[in-house]
């Protein structure tokens, strides 16, 4: 009993980091070419287009008001489409991805719109091309505030992926819920839930460990 | 070398329309240094930003070499953006790089490599003196020394123009006068065209040949420092350079309202200036 339950609890764990990295990772390849659309093609912006950033920012709004838990059901058919199944932390990658790939965006706009525009305008002066002042200027000097970025969104993630076990994700949420909540377990929710909490501060800790050693501006 | 025809600027915000300049006439010639004075808001900043197209002409045309660039287009404009250096108040380095970083950026987009351009940025820091420097990250630098390494880069692929806005208006006096002398310098041993726009008339005397007087988006008056000095013709050139009688006045004025706490310092330091 005592072994099997450590057992069930190291596979939530190994779960719940497999959904979360795998996804951070897929919704910033897909998050971070929107947020530098939405970013250059704003009004300010190197690359002015008032109809790609209407477009972009819409869409991204809509997916982003969606509440999750409707998304994750709404995605299903999708879910089967890609994955096969429905069920397990694969199928939750997806609905995981699409929720998280907006919000990603808009936190990538937001750490692209803290670079001093006095800095683009120099690299503008000394006769970069569009695509130089994005790839060695912009986002080069965004990078400790993308990282910041990428601390939250990995924490996000991790939360939506523990709301996943309502519909048959896996990983920690899916204990959570199938033992703590249908079972009456609450040592066993008690302790997924400590799990969950000490992952984030994990990451969150490591993260902005990192980031205060790479960013130049504060030494 | 640098010639403006009939150039204006206009905004459009709203309603309203903003003429930040008007019906610019101008020569700049080779080798020469080139000062820009006017109050704030006159349009210095707006002109010279119209050197290197980074403001389009709503009006007008803009000549470098005789060679008509109003309508050039982006990969021209790189290129020809490569031959005027620029330099800021606030500096505007890259944070995340140190100074050799800096430096070499410019030549890196020019597509310069790798062994020539360390080369290139070590002759530079000898230039304006900050050998020691190379590893130091821009926070790590006084004003002074983030304004050597913005002449560095700036000079990095041989520019013929160097443009100055307010370059020297966040450094102590003393910082103000090295940096001088060090533009009077890469202006006396690389030969390089000088344009400073500068509210300091200290600024004016100590290095310029020519200084062109702005307000309201119009040139007043061009001459050498030495005429327009001596014998300012412009109210606003008086305004600028004479000390005494009515400009006293508005001098108290304000003051007055300073010590109120009122939104008037930056008028004040302009007078003072
Ligand atoms: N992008 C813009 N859009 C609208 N108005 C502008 C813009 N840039 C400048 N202006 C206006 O043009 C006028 C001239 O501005 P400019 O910055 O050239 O003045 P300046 O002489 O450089 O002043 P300062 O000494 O304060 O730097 C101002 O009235 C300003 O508000
Ligand atoms: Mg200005």
């Amino acid at each position: 009993m005592e072994k099997a339950m450590i057992e069930l609890l190291k596979n939530g764990v190994d779960e719940t980091l497999y959904m979360t990295l795998v996804s951070t990772l897929i919704a910033y390849v897909i998050g971070v070419p929107l947020g530098v659309i939405l970013f250059v093609t704003d009004i300010k912006g190197i690359c002015k287009n008032r109809i790609i950033n209407f477009f972009t920012g819409a869409i991204i709004n809509l997916i982003r008001s969606v509440p999750f838990l409707i998304l994750l059901v709404a995605l299903l058919p999708l879910t089967r489409i890609i994955v096969g199944t429905t069920i397990g932390a694969d199928a939750t990658i997806v609905p995981l991805v699409v929720a998280a790939a907006p919000f990603v965006a808009r936190m990538v706009e937001s750490s692209l719109k803290e670079v001093d525009s006095g800095v683009i305008e120099a690299a503008k002066a000394m006769g970069s091309s569009k695509l130089q002042i994005i790839t060695k200027v912009i986002i080069p000097e965004a990078k400790p505030s993308l990282l910041i970025g990428a601390t939250i969104a990995i924490s996000t993630i991790l939360g939506y992926s523990a709301m996943a076990g309502f519909v048959g994700g896996g990983g920690l949420g899916a204990i959570a819920i199938n033992y703590g909540y249908y079972r009456y377990k609450t040592d066993v929710m008690l302790i997924t839930v400590a799990f969950l909490v000490l992952i984030v501060q994990l990451f969150q800790e490591a993260g902005l460990k990192f980031v205060n050693r790479i960013d130049k501006r504060l030494r | 070398m640098i010639r403006f025809e009939n150039v204006s600027k206009k905004y459009i915000s709203g309603k309203n329309e903003v003429v930040a300049v008007d019906n610019v006439n101008l020569e700049i010639g080779k080798g020469e240094i080139f000062g820009i004075i006017g109050f704030s808001g006159a349009g210095k900043s707006t002109l010279v930003r119209h050197i290197n197209l980074l403001e389009h002409p709503t009006e007008g045309n803009i000549y470098f070499d005789n060679v008509n660039l109003t309508n050039a287009g982006e990969k021209e404009l790189r290129k020809y953006r490569q031959r005027i250096g620029m330099i800021f108040q606030q500096f505007n380095l890259l944070a995340q790089r140190n100074v050799v970083g800096n430096i070499a950026y410019p030549l890196e987009i020019a597509g310069i490599k790798k062994k020539d351009r360390l080369k290139r940025v070590d002759e530079l820091l000898q230039l304006v003196g900050l050998e020691d420097k190379k590893k130091a990250y821009p926070s790590q630098l006084s004003g002074g020394q983030k304004q050597r390494v913005a002449i560095a880069r700036a000079l990095a692929t041989n520019p013929d123009v160097l443009l100055c806005d307010e370059a020297t208006s966040a450094l102590d006096p003393i910082t103000t006068r090295s940096i001088l002398s060090l533009l009077k310098e890469i202006n006396e041993k690389l030969g390089v065209t000088i344009v400073i726009i500068t509210h300091e008339m200290k600024v004016v005397e100590q290095i310029c040949d020519k200084v062109a007087v702005m307000s309201g988006g119009v040139i007043e008056e061009t001459g050498t420092v030495k005429e327009v000095f001596l014998k300012p013709k412009s109210l606003t050139a008086r305004r600028l350079i004479l000390p005494d009688d009515n400009i006293n006045i508005h001098l108290n004025e304000n003051e007055m309202f300073s010590e109120k706490g009122g939104d008037v310092n930056g008028k004040g330091n302009d007078r003072t200036a």
